[in-house]
């Protein structure tokens, strides 16, 4: 990720809800900050939190997981 | 798009006339790019948005719609509207959205008439829902008059994040954000004077109080809502507690009806209304004031009825009758969904299974004649090869391109690690495409393949299918999503989004890598069920699949098939329920293909989905059957109330035992000085906070047989609100045209019932008069809850759940109202919620029609993403309990001489979650394709330049 | 034949480890006999490290093919002998859990070094107070190191004590030319024979200090696992080996909950994050247990898992 000035985001994204509406807002062409990167699980109870700790550890600004 | 224009025929042999209207946009060529609607220079009014807002005539209906294909309409589209196709071949001009397309799909120079086309089918089932209310008519709410009274739809689509305000409510007067609105109930349902809707629309309690509840939080600051009403109906299931958090999050409710609205003064509205707590008149100003209008069959539908001959009601709901609901007068035709009563959507969900049963019975044996399957190579072993991934970058017409550098995006992927081949392609899920990268797999000898364009959840069937096509397992293929989840969504930022892409590029090649071959996996059904039950649900349901062919076992703890309905004597219609039972009870007994246990109980139970082998008490014998799936349909019984006397005076009667008491000694009511109906005897309560939902009707019907034996006796109805829905209101009406006395009360004022000498006293605060009201009736019957089965025993034979209640738990309450949590397993009737016995039926109908859709084949595919034990695993059991599904279990095993424990997951159970992966503290079970060094090496890669 | 030399140095440790290692027992007397020489254990044999009448300007310690170090690095001199016996050794191994996660001292890493020597010469009840003294003390680290924090380990034996199964193990492997034996990378719970019901309904949580229910005459695979008895037992994030190669584990054994004297099941998990995640899955509230920490990671603390607060500590 180029700009350090912005927070760096990852989101884990379940496949059934949070993703799908990701995908919408994509075909509704709503208009988003570009920086989280999404990462696809099959459901956001498969997150384990040491995912999220180590993402902390190694720079993220911040860790969404939608579900 | 198309519609029906006439249907001739009969059962089993239907023409189907229908019209098909030209879509002018190829359907194989569309790849909802987008352009033509936004090239397209005409603005029409979007009806998705109830016409509050504009979409153009090259458009797509709404977000959602599958497939996503975009259409031309001919009636605004210029070029069809001056001339063009319509008068004059090339008269028209415009034709922007062809120039545009990139990938020629919008083809004007077609033949562009109506198709009629004659289809042949076996039974037709019809779903064409309902129209919203207009209220135009009605004057006083002035709906016509000024912009902030809004109808419910219109207020839905106002909330809608992707609605014409994105989801930030603003009041269409003035953009302001509204900060007190008013919800006005019953607009077109429960009137006869301003329209002919006799009917209560079911709906419209739920979804005022769910657009209160979200408007709370799609505004800022408190909102200020008042919902005005005549009875709150929340008779489905978990709605009660629904209707009592709208309570608690402070949203007001006012049994009151408006009788007038004003312009304010600042734009909004007056309303003024009769507030019964104080017996005053009172005016209060809203921003805006939403109309809860009922729902309607529309012309249409009335239309398409007559072509067909299918008979109507007189609300114009298709006619049905309580014990084959959804059938119609015509045999072969159905009626399903808001056609045939007003309803939500879980009850049209199930509603439509059993129409779905109904035809499929009629066609059972038909089953399987037009299916095909399709071949592959011979899959290649890669497992002992290093990653060789190749990529195919897609530029889908200028969706991607015109946003991200897909050259460079190429070129930057060939210097990610373990990829061998890069290719840009201009739609890489065009059908030359699948044949290319079919190619370059074998010429590269891949065996990881990354696409990176749209979004897995439409497109990875089509690539996994191209990877079982070049003999590769379609599991060692990924998506980066770098259209939907990148170029739509960062068009205006070309630079940040193609870093962005590349990090979701190197994000998949990282994961695509550590990607291993699944396994295919599949059960072998045994074609078989198990009915648990023996009332209505569980005979209609063995009928049914008996009916399909499958050999059904039924059981039955009691003595006698046919549980609660043995006490009831007529439906809310006034068909007679023992006949029906009795007919019902022998077909079962003497079906071929059904094995009736009474005094039967499951003792134990093992295995799963297609494959079930239980133990069963039979009279004290032990059996052991087996069995594909089961439905549960034990149904529930009628509570015994602790107040009220009940128990310590004999004229003191729950519903079931006053009918009883009527069918026995009617006589007695000749000479009988009154009687009184206590309603929500035990239901919502705090320790039984749902509504029993069948007690209104059974009271009404109660009262107006009382009335109608001795129109001089005295009834009275004790309530809180009246819960008739649908055409049942009509009950309700007649109660009321025939003199019932109806006094309303509250939880913190119940009615009180004593003994004065041999008189039974019982004192309600009457709402009109403020007064306390003594009646001494010779009846007081109390509508008492109705309780679940107990169930303890199933939930921890089967591990399925059960909600608060006690009530079974159904695997998704709005979209798959009959199926279980556990695969293979369904539910109907009383067990699930209290319901009446159409829709009691209509649940059983609808269980078949699940449970076919397993038994109709012997062996079932299950998917692939399943949870897998690592040798990490050291049988700590914290993860046992975790799984939502109960795959896992415990086992001992035995490691050089000493014992040890660990986990076993069942593939048919487990449905892949990941729950017991993210529980576990070692790493000791992992889900096939999300593994969590899988996913740790996208979060890796996704953080590689922080 | 010529015996495999082994140096040993204590650092900041409490010789437990060093007992470990006699309590090898028979084993270490027949291997002494032909196989090994102690070269340098100053726990047992006496030994200056600049010169017997301290003429050397540099710290020496004699060369050996083992090196065997218990305890942690928490000062100036721990990290000097601990260079030196690097150097000095070609086969390095942390010997006990101060020396592989930190141990019980590295609980010190939550504290400042001024809140140290206040609490331990001023406000522990059980001191006179006085003044912390400054002249022949080495100067403390900034906090309290693993010793692979400092330099390459090649073999980790934890525990707290290590059980001599392993420490035999080791040496035996080692002479017979290996140099990768490992602890096995398995938790507590498998060598738990306690019986697992359900892990549900861990509202109520138990004292340490409460005996959990079971039958002193039945043996421990008849007592309900102490996890599910409401004992925040640490045996599912921590090493396995506290009972040997086949035994049960020791505290269980004296039916009291594993408090993770074996530190970490693996190199680089995170048995605070685990252990918390995990409870919370079967519908523990973590605000339920307090000094979270602490308690989790007890025997842990080095490898910056445990920190001072940032920005000080309030109350
Ligand atoms: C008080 C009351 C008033 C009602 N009023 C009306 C009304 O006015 N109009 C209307 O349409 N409907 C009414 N109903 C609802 C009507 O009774 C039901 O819709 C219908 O009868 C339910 O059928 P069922 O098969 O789901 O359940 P049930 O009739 O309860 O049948 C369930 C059967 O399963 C058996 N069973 C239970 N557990 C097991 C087990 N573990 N193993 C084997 N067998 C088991 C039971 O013995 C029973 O025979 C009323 C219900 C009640 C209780
Ligand atoms: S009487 Fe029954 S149906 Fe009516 S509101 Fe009460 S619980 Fe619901
Ligand atoms: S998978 Fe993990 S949580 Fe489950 S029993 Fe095994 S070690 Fe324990
Ligand atoms: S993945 Fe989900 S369903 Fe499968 S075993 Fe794990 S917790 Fe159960
Ligand atoms: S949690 Fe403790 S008691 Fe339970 S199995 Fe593990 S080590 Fe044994």
């Amino acid at each position: 990720m180029a700009d350090n000035n912005e927070p760096v985001i990852v989101g884990f994204l379940c496949n059934w809800c949070a993703y799908a509406g990701a995908d919408l807002a994509g075909v509704s062409r709503m208009q988003y900050p570009t920086n989280m990167r999404a990462i696809r699980v099959m459901c956001s109870g498969m997150v384990h939190p040491n995912l999220v700790v180590e993402a902390l550890e190694r720079g993220a600004d911040g860790v969404l997981v939608l579900g | 798009m198309a519609e029906v224009e006439g249907i001739s025929g009969q059962e089993g042999n239907f023409q189907v006339k229908v019209r098909q209207k030209p879509r002018v946009v190829d359907m194989d060529k569309c790849i909802a790019c987008n352009l033509c609607a936004e090239k397209c220079p005409k603005k029409v009014p979007d009806e998705f948005n109830e016409g509050l807002d504009k979409r153009k005539s090259a458009y797509i209906k709404y977000g959602q719609t599958v497939p996503l294909k975009y259409a031309i309409e001919k009636e605004t589209c210029i070029y069809f509207v001056k001339g063009g196709n319509k008068g004059v071949k090339g008269k028209g001009k415009c034709r922007a959205c062809e120039k545009v397309c990139p990938t020629g799909a919008i083809d004007f120079d077609q033949n562009f008439q109506d198709e009629i086309k004659e289809i042949n089918v076996g039974s037709v089932i019809l779903t064409p829902g309902f129209k919203p209310f207009d209220p135009s008519a009605f004057d006083v709410y002035a709906y016509s008059k000024f912009n902030d009274v809004v109808t419910s739809m219109e207020y839905e689509r106002l909330l809608s994040s992707n609605g014409p305000c994105m989801g930030h409510l603003t009041r269409p007067s003035d953009g302001k954000e509204p900060k007190k609105i008013a919800w006005l109930q019953c607009v077109g349902s429960r009137n006869i004077n301003k329209c002919d809707n006799g009917y209560c629309s079911s709906v419209c309690c739920m979804y005022a109080i769910k657009q209160a509840l979200v408007t709370a939080e799609h505004t800022t600051g408190d909102v200020d809502q008042a919902v005005f009403y005549m009875d709150i109906r929340s008779h489905g299931k978990e709605f009660e507690k629904y209707y009592e958090q709208a309570q608690e999050k402070g949203i007001r409710f006012v049994q009151s009806r408006i009788h007038t609205a004003y312009p304010g003064a600042e734009g909004g509205v007056t309303v003024e209304y009769f507030n019964d707590q104080t017996g005053e008149r009172v005016k209060e100003d809203f921003d805006m004031l939403v109309l809860s209008v009922g729902l309607e069959t529309s012309k249409g539908s009335i239309d398409l009825a007559g072509k067909l001959g299918v008979e109507l009601d007189k609300y114009n709901f298709a006619q049905s009758s309580s014990f084959a609901p959804g059938t119609t007068n015509i045999p072969g035709i159905y009626a399903s969904g808001s056609f045939q009563n007003p309803m939500d959507i879980p009850q049209s969900v199930t509603e439509a299974s059993s129409a779905a049963a109904s035809a499929s019975v009629a066609l059972s044996s038909q089953r399987g004649s037009l299916t095909q399957e399709r071949t592959f190579p011979q899959e290649k072993d890669v497992s002992a090869e290093e990653p060789r991934v190749g990529v195919f970058v897609c530029s889908c017409g200028i969706n991607i391109a015109g946003t991200i550098d897909v050259k460079e995006l190429s070129e930057y992927a060939k210097g990610l690690p373990n990829v061998v081949y890069v290719e840009n392609n201009l739609f890489s899920c065009s059908q030359d495409t699948q044949v290319l990268i079919r190619d370059k797999i074998k010429e590269h000898n891949l065996n990881r393949v990354v696409v990176a364009a749209c979004t897995p959840r439409t497109h990875e069937p089509l690539f996994r299918e191209t990877m079982k096509d070049a003999g590769l397992n379609e599991y060692l293929f990924e998506m980066a999503n770098i259209r939907n989840q990148n170029s739509w969504v960062h068009s205006k930022e070309p630079e940040k989004a193609l870093e962005k892409s590349k990090d979701q590029l190197r994000m998949a090649v990282a994961k695509a890598s550590m990607l291993e071959p699944l396994e295919y996996l599949s059960v072998e059904v045994n074609q078989s069920a198990l009915v648990v039950g023996g009332g209505i649900s569980g005979m209609v349901t063995a009928l049914g699949l008996a009916n399909q062919g499958y050999e059904t076992i039924l059981l039955e703890k009691t003595d006698r098939l046919g549980g609660n309905a043995w006490n009831l004597t007529s439906t809310w219609r006034g068909e007679q329920i023992r006949p029906y039972l009795e007919d019902l009870i022998s077909k079962v007994e003497n079906h071929s293909a059904i094995k009736v246990y009474k005094n039967a109980d499951i003792k134990a139970n093992k295995g799963s989905v297609g494959d079930f082998v239980s133990e069963i008490d039979v009279a004290g014998e032990i059996k052991a059957i087996k069995y594909g799936i089961a439905v549960v349909c034990t149904g529930g019984h009628e509570y015994k109330p602790d107040e009220y006397l009940y128990g310590q005076d004999d004229r003191v009667f729950t519903h079931l035992e006053f009918d009883k008491e009527m069918s026995e000694h009617k006589p007695a009511l000749e000479k009988a000085k009154g009687a009184v109906f206590i309603q929500c005897a035990g239901s919502r309560e705090p320790e039984r906070p749902y509504c029993s939902r069948v007690c209104c009707t059974h009271t009404m019907h109660s009262a107006v047989e009382l009335k109608k034996a001795n129109p001089k006796l005295p009834v009275y109805v004790l309530y809180r609100d009246i819960r008739t829905y649908g055409a049942r209101e009509d009950l309700y009406r007649e109660a009321r045209e025939l003199g019932v006395i109806f006094i309303r009360f509250t939880p913190d004022n119940k009615p009180r019932v004593s003994k004065d000498g041999d008189d039974l006293v019982v004192v309600a605060k009457d709402h009109v008069l403020f007064r306390d009201v003594e009646i001494r009736p010779d009846y007081l019957v109390l509508a008492s809850a109705i309780v679940p089965a107990e169930h303890k025993n199933l939930v921890e034979l089967y591990k399925c759940g059960l909600n608060t209640d006690g009530f079974l738990q159904e695997a998704h309450a709005k979209l798959r109202p009959v199926d279980m949590s556990v695969d293979g397993m369904f539910l109907a009737g009383l067990c699930h919620f209290p319901k009446s016995i159409d829709e009691c039926i209509a649940q059983a109908n609808a269980a078949v029609s699940r449970a076919s859709t397993i038994l109709s084949r012997s062996v079932m595919p299950l998917d692939s993403i399943k949870s897998y034990v690592t040798e990490n695993c050291d049988g700590c059991a914290i993860c046992v309990d975790t799984c939502p599904y109960g795959a896992i279990s415990l086992t001992d095993y035995d490691r050089d001489g000493s014992m040890h424990k660990k986990i076993e997951t069942n593939k048919a159970l487990c449905k892949g979650c990941g729950i017991c992966e993210a529980t576990c503290p070692k790493h000791g079970v992992y889900i096939h394709g999300f593994t969590n060094e899988q996913l740790r090496v996208q979060l890796l890669a996704a953080l590689e330049n922080v | 034949m010529t015996k495999v030399t082994v140096a040993e140095e204590w650092l900041n440790a409490c010789a437990g480890c060093e007992i470990a290692i006699l309590n090898v027992g028979d084993v270490l007397v027949d291997l002494l006999v032909n196989n090994l020489e102690f070269v340098h254990i100053p726990v047992i044999l006496d030994k200056k490290y600049f010169g017997q009448t301290g003429e050397e300007k540099e710290l020496s310690i004699p060369e050996a093919v083992v090196g065997i170090v218990s305890g942690g690095v928490r000062n100036e001199e721990h990290k000097e002998v601990l260079l030196e016996m690097r150097k000095k050794c070609q086969i390095l191994i942390a010997l006990g859990t101060c020396a592989t996660d930190g141990g019980i001292p590295a609980m010190i890493n939550m504290y400042t070094d001024e809140e140290l020597k206040k609490f331990y010469y001023k406000d522990s009840p059980t001191t006179d107070p006085a003044d912390y003294p400054t002249e022949h003390i080495p100067p403390l680290l900034d906090q309290c190191y693993a010793v692979d924090q400092l330099v390459n380990v090649d073999l980790y034996l934890p525990g707290c004590p290590p059980h001599p199964d392993w420490i035999a193990g080791a040496v035996l492997a080692l002479l017979e030319g290996k140099t990768d034996y490992k602890m096995p990378e398995k938790s507590v719970c498998d060598s738990c024979p306690t019986i697992r019901e359900s892990k549900k309904g861990l509202a109520d949580i138990k004292r340490m200090l409460a005996s959990p229910l079971y039958d002193p005459d039945k043996p421990l695979s008849e007592m309900r696992c102490l996890l599910e008895q409401g004992f925040l037992c640490l045996g599912p994030v921590t090493g396995v080996g506290c009972g040997g190669q086949n035994g049960a584990p020791r505290c269980i054994s004296a039916r009291v909950p594993c408090r993770g004297c074996y530190g970490p099941v693996r190199k680089g998990a995170k048995p605070l994050v685990d252990y918390m995640g995990a409870l919370a899955s079967v519908g523990f509230d973590p605000n339920k247990m307090p000094d979270r920490r602490g308690y989790l990671a007890r025997f842990a603390g080095a490898h910056g898992v445990l920190k001072r607060p940032v920005g000080g500590r309030n109350g």
